[in-house]
C-alpha cells in the first residue's frame, strides 16, 4: 500500500516534470512567474497646433490608444488598463479641454480635424507607426474620424456607443428628441450650468467619483460644450435637407463595436448595418442591461471581450 | 491492478498537461498540436427515430447541428478547437448519413427536428447544452431556444437570421425574396430527382473532406433533404408570407447569443441580422465576415472557430 503510494507519487512527480518545460509551446503566462503590474507613466504629446495632450501610458507591446468622451477623462479606462497592459502598450488620452491636457479657447479649436490630429500626435509621441484605437462617446466619434483620415495607421478599431457617421443622420431623422440634450449644449452659455460634482453624477464607484470630481475641476466646461458646438451634426451643424448622403472610406481593419442597450442618447438601432461600412470582419457586442457608459456598467464583459478580441487580432510588432 | 491504476493516473496527468489553459493569444493552429481527443460514434433515440452523433471530450455539453446539404462532418475543424475543454457533439440530423430517414414530409416538421436535439442532450445525460446551428441547423437551434429555454446554456447561430427577422425580410425585402427562389424550387414535387451525392458535395474544396461528404450523401435521403423545405420553409413571399410552426412573437433569447455570418451568403442576406439584439435579453455578439459565403465555418475556419472558442470560454457554463 505504502509502496503503491510512493510509486504513485514518483509517477506524479515524473509526469509533472515531463509537462512543465513544454518545449515548443508559445509563451504562456501560466508557466512564467507573474510579472508585477506595469507602472503608469504620465506623458505629454504636442499636437499639430501646439496643444499639449496629456496621456497615461503603461505596459509593453502593440500600441492601444483609448479615447474618452463627455463628461469623462483618461480615468475612464482604469479597469481596462490592467486587462491589457501585461501584453500591450496601453495609452489613455485626456482629450483637449479635459484634465491635464491644454484647454485652448474658442469653438474652432475643437473642430474634429484638430481632435484627430491630437491622437496622431500621441501615436507619434509613442514612437509608433500604428495603433489599435478605442473610443467611447466623443472619443468614438474621434476614433471613427481617425480611421477615415489615417486608415493606414490603424491596427484595429474599437468603438463604444457611437454609430458610424454614415448612420448618424438616419438616427437623427428617426429619433430627433434623443438629441435634444446635444442641441442644448450647443447654445451659448450652456457651460454656466455645469459643476464638477454634477458632471460626475453618473459615476457610481465611490473610489472613482472623487477622481472624476478632481479631473473635472481641472477641466474647461466651455471646452466640453465646444465639442458639441463644433461637431455635433444637428442644430447649427445640421446638413442641408437636400444634401446627398455622406460617404466614407470602408473601415479597412477589424472592427469591434460595443453598445449598452439602455443608452438613451445613442440608440442601439444606430448600429444596424455597420458591417456594410467595413471591409474586414465586424463584431457587434450588444449588452441589454448597460447604459451609455458601457465600459463602467458592464466592465467585466466589456474588458474581457476587448482582450480576447484583440488577442485574436494581435498586430505583429 | 496497481500498475493499471498508476497508468491511468499517468494518463490522466498527461492528458492534463498536454492541454494547458491555452494563452489567449494562441493561434488556432495550436488546437491541432493538442493530443487528439478520441471520437465516439453514438446514437440517441427519439421514438422510432435514431439520431447518430459523433461525440468527444469532457466538460460542458456543446451540440452542433448542420444544415443543407451537409452532415456531422461539417464540424470536423471546430471539434478539435473545443473538445479539450467541452463535451462536443456533432449530430447527423434526420434523413442524413447514419441517422434514420423516415418517409413522408410530416416527419421533417420543425417540432420533430427540435425533439431530436433534446433526445441527443438527454442521451448524453445532460440537462443543458450550448447549441450551435448552421443553416437548417440554425433554424432548429432558434426553435430549440424558443421551446426549450431551460435546456440552453448558450446559443450560437451561423448564417440563419432569427425567424422573425427572416420573415420580415421575406415580406418586405425584394433582394431576399429573390434569393429564396431556390427554396421554393426545392419544395416542388420531384425536386430531388436530379440530385447526386457528387453534385451536393461540389462546394467542398478539400479533397479528403470531399470524399467523406460524398460517402455521407450517398447514405442520405435526398427526399428527406427536400422535405425540410417542404415542411418548414415559407411557401410564399410578400406581405402574407408565413412560416409553419414558428410563433409570430417568439420569446426573447434568454441566454448569451453569438451570431456569425458570411456576408457573401447569397441565400441568407446580412440584412436579416440587423437588430437581432432586440430579440435577446442577454448579451448578443454578432460577427460579420465580409469574405465568406454561406458555409462560413468552412470559408473562414480560423476566425470562426477561434471566435466560438473565446466567446464560449467567456460564457462557460458553471465557470
Amino acid at each position: 500500500m505504502l509502496r503503491a503510494a510512493v510509486a504513485g507519487v514518483s509517477l506524479l512527480a515524473l509526469s509533472l516534470a515531463a509537462c512543465s518545460p513544454q518545449p515548443g509551446a508559445s509563451t504562456t503566462a501560466a508557466v512564467e512567474a507573474p510579472k508585477p503590474a506595469p507602472s503608469l507613466e504620465d506623458k505629454f504629446a504636442t499636437s499639430a497646433d501646439g496643444t499639449k495632450i496629456h496621456y497615461v501610458a503603461s505596459g509593453e507591446g502593440p500600441l492601444v490608444v483609448a479615447i474618452h468622451g463627455f463628461p469623462d477623462f483618461s480615468g475612464s479606462w482604469t479597469k481596462l488598463t490592467p486587462a491589457l497592459n501585461d501584453s500591450y502598450r496601453f495609452v489613455a488620452v485626456d482629450t483637449r479641454g479635459y484634465n491635464l491636457s491644454d484647454q485652448p479657447e474658442g469653438v474652432a479649436n475643437y473642430a474634429m480635424p484638430k481632435l484627430v490630429e491630437d491622437i496622431d500626435a500621441v501615436i507619434a509621441a509613442e514612437g509608433r507607426d500604428k495603433a489599435t484605437v478605442i473610443g467611447h462617446d466623443w472619443g468614438a466619434a474621434i476614433a471613427w474620424n481617425y480611421a477615415f483620415a489615417h486608415m493606414d495607421k490603424l491596427d484595429n478599431l474599437i468603438i463604444m456607443s457611437v454609430p458610424h457617421p454614415a448612420f448618424f443622420g438616419r438616427q437623427l431623422a428617426n429619433s430627433p428628441q434623443n438629441s435634444d440634450y446635444a442641441r442644448n449644449f450647443q447654445k451659448e452659455g450652456s457651460e454656466k450650468n455645469l459643476t464638477a460634482e454634477d458632471l460626475a453624477g453618473w459615476v457610481q464607484d465611490p473610489e472613482m467619483k472623487p477622481k472624476y470630481v478632481e479631473a473635472f475641476g481641472k477641466s474647461s466646461f466651455a471646452a466640453m460644450m465646444n465639442y458639441y458646438r463644433a461637431n455635433y451634426p444637428a442644430g447649427a451643424n445640421a446638413p442641408p435637407a437636400n444634401a446627398p448622403p455622406p460617404s466614407f472610406p470602408k473601415i479597412a481593419v477589424p472592427l469591434l463595436v460595443i453598445h449598452g442597450m439602455k443608452d438613451q442618447a445613442l440608440l442601439s438601432s444606430g448600429h444596424n448595418d455597420t458591417w456594410e461600412q467595413a471591409a474586414k470582419d465586424t463584431t457587434v457586442l450588444m449588452i441589454p442591461d448597460a447604459n451609455h457608459f458601457v465600459q463602467h456598467d458592464a466592465a467585466d464583459l466589456v474588458n474581457k471581450t476587448i482582450r480576447s478580441w484583440l488577442d485574436a487580432r494581435r498586430p505583429t510588432e | 491492478m496497481r500498475i493499471a491504476a498508476g497508468l491511468s493516473l499517468l494518463a490522466l496527468l498527461l492528458a492534463g498537461c498536454v492541454t494547458p489553459p491555452s494563452p489567449p493569444d494562441a493561434p488556432a493552429a495550436s488546437a491541432t498540436a493538442r493530443k487528439p481527443v478520441p471520437l465516439e460514434d453514438k446514437y440517441a433515440q427519439n421514438g422510432d427515430i435514431r439520431i447518430h452523433y459523433v461525440a468527444s471530450g469532457k466538460g460542458p455539453l456543446v451540440v452542433m447541428i448542420h444544415g443543407y446539404p451537409d452532415f456531422s462532418g461539417s464540424w470536423s475543424l471546430l471539434t478539435p478547437v473545443l473538445n479539450d475543454a467541452y463535451r462536443v457533439v456533432a449530430m447527423d440530423t434526420r434523413g442524413y448519413n447514419l441517422s434514420s430517414q423516415p418517409v413522408g414530409v410530416e416527419n421533417y416538421e420543425m417540432p420533430k427536428l427540435v425533439a431530436d436535439v433534446a433526445a441527443v442532450i438527454k442521451a448524453e445525460g445532460y440537462e443543458k447544452a450550448t447549441v450551435i446551428g448552421h443553416d437548417w441547423g440554425g433554424s432548429i437551434s432558434w426553435m430549440f431556444a424558443f421551446t426549450h429555454p431551460e435546456m440552453l446554456d448558450n446559443l450560437i447561430i451561423l448564417s440563419t437570421p432569427h425567424p422573425s427577422l427572416f420573415m420580415e425580410q421575406m415580406r418586405t425585402n425584394p433582394a431576399q425574396q429573390a434569393s429564396s427562389q431556390y427554396a421554393r424550387n426545392f419544395q416542388k414535387e420531384g425536386s430531388e430527382a436530379g440530385m447526386t451525392a457528387e453534385g451536393l458535395a461540389r462546394r467542398v474544396q478539400d479533397p479528403e473532406l470531399k470524399a467523406k461528404y460524398i460517402e455521407a450523401f450517398n447514405r442520405s435521403s435526398f427526399t428527406a433533404m427536400m422535405n425540410y423545405y417542404r415542411a418548414n420553409y415559407p411557401k410564399t413571399v410578400g406581405p402574407g408570407a408565413k412560416r409553419p410552426f414558428v410563433p409570430d412573437n417568439p420569446p426573447p433569447i434568454n441566454v448569451p447569443l453569438l451570431v456569425i455570418h458570411g456576408m457573401k451568403d447569397t441565400a441568407l442576406l446580412s440584412a436579416g441580422h440587423a437588430g437581432i439584439w432586440e430579440k435577446a435579453s442577454k448579451d448578443t455578439s454578432l460577427l460579420m465576415v465580409p469574405d465568406a459565403g454561406h458555409f462560413v465555418q468552412h470559408d473562414k475556419p480560423d476566425l470562426v472557430n477561434n471566435t466560438i472558442r473565446n466567446w464560449l470560454d467567456m460564457h462557460k457554463p458553471g465557470g
